[in-house]
């Protein structure tokens, strides 16, 4: 077989097909594929697609990035209407039309047929059953976590620093740097705290259940903070037919070396008498951020002018009035 | 028809599987009775030539899936 088991928190846990597409919820009670059985499954590629068990007792060689695996006893299934699967579907569970009873866990295939392993012996090997909802899950031993945020340079508490559990749960630090997450999953627990122009640092920590674990300092190294600032702005045209579109570049660069600064993110708006546009858009590897003006109309003035540029590592210089830019459009 | 398909697959599953362009045997239906059915990526003469019409009483189904990938 070809399957794998993976562990989920409750609060990410759900025993239906998604937002009320696919079959709903499975039955817990499997049965075995015979030729002609009408079947469906919801996948992550092909979402909800029905078909028809074309072949049982199979032996198949499925192609791998390695190499070839030769399986035997496999399902196969062909789609009602065009292919049942595609790549990305893997782990689908395939059910009965009738009745959504669990059939088989689908892993391979092509633009023709579904290989799918038959759900027993993968429900065997892993010692595991299908969950029909009609019992809630038991309810998880939990304990807290505690800890202190500090900043590597002052030694002083961050405030407001975001400390998360690899459980997925969060907490926000307080004025001191100090935190509490309840209800988190007992075991051996990662928790990682990252603040806005700190590098995030991560520790673990055991949690027993009902117990208060300390997750000691966790450190953060401050960033050092750079200021941004528009270099440039310019403008150029370009043809369509009769058509001429107004194009603009907004260079965003390091206030202190004039190097360019990727990924900020730029705030810009075009107007002309009486009418105006609203870009945005992170800047590319020359500190570039560029738009266009489909069909500018010839003669009119454009102004751009730069409301905002943001950037993690980037304080914005921005100066009064805004950085802006205008152009006269010429057409050919 | 004295032996079972389960068994009739079993012991032909390997030599049918050695033609090169077989990538799968199973167990089919066709016209409403068992058959088995050879799963080749595309047919070729030699795939004609070395797969029986029938084994052991059952119908033997060429069927042209193509190569079968993990997905």
């Amino acid at each position: 077989m070809d399957a794998a088991i993976a562990s989920v928190t409750e609060a990410t846990l759900g025993v239906s097909t998604p937002d009320g597409a696919g079959y709903g919820t499975p039955s817990s009670t499997t049965v075995s594929a015979v030729t002609g059985l009408n079947v469906t499954k919801y996948g992550r590629t092909t979402g909800e697609t029905n078909g028809r068990v074309d072949a049982i007792n199979a032996t198949v060689n499925v192609g791998y990035d390695s190499g070839t695996a030769r399986f035997v006893g496999q399902v196969i299934i062909k789609g009602r209407k065009g292919s049942f699967s595609a790549g990305g579907d893997s782990g689908s569970l395939i059910v009965t039309k009738d009745g959504s009873n669990p059939v088989a866990l689908l892993f391979a295939g092509n633009n023709t047929v579904t290989i799918a392993n038959p759900i027993d012996p993968v429900l065997a090997r892993f010692n595991v059953t299908i969950d029909d909802g009609s019992t809630p899950p038991p309810p998880q031993d939990t304990g807290s976590i505690y800890g202190t945020v500090l900043d590597t340079d002052t030694g002083q508490g961050i405030s407001g620093a975001t400390v998360a559990t690899d459980t997925g749960q969060t907490a926000s630090t307080d004025g001191s740097g100090a935190y509490t997450i309840a209800d988190v999953p007992v075991g051996t627990r990662t928790v990682t705290a990252s603040a806005t122009a700190y590098e995030s640092a991560s520790t673990s920590v055991s949690v027993v259940k009902d117990g208060n674990a300390d997750a000691g300092i966790l450190s953060l190294t401050p960033i050092e903070i750079g200021v941004s600032t528009v270099s440039s702005i310019q403008f150029n045209e370009s043809y369509r037919g009769k058509n001429t579109d107004l194009n603009f570049t907004i260079t965003v660069v390091d206030k202190s070396d004039s190097s360019p600064i990727s990924g900020a993110n730029v705030a810009a708006n075009l107007s002309r008498s009486g009418t105006d546009w609203d870009f945005s858009g992170n800047t590319n590897s020359n500190g570039e951020f560029s738009g266009r003006l489909r069909s500018a109309i010839v003669g009119q003035t454009y102004t751009l002018v730069v409301n905002g540029v943001t950037h993690a590592l980037f304080v914005y210089d921005s100066p009064n009035p805004p950085a802006s830019g205008s152009h006269t459009v010429q057409g050919r | 028809m004295n032996h079972p398909i389960e068994e009739v697959l079993e012991s032909s599953a390997d030599l049918l599987m050695s033609v090169p362009g077989v990538v799968g045997v199973a167990q089919g239906e066709s016209g409403g009775r068992p058959c088995i059915k050879v799963l080749v990526a595309s047919m070729t003469s030699e795939i004609s030539a070395s797969v029986p019409d029938e084994i052991s009483g059952y119908a033997v189904v060429i069927d042209p899936v193509g190569e079968i990938r993990t997905q």
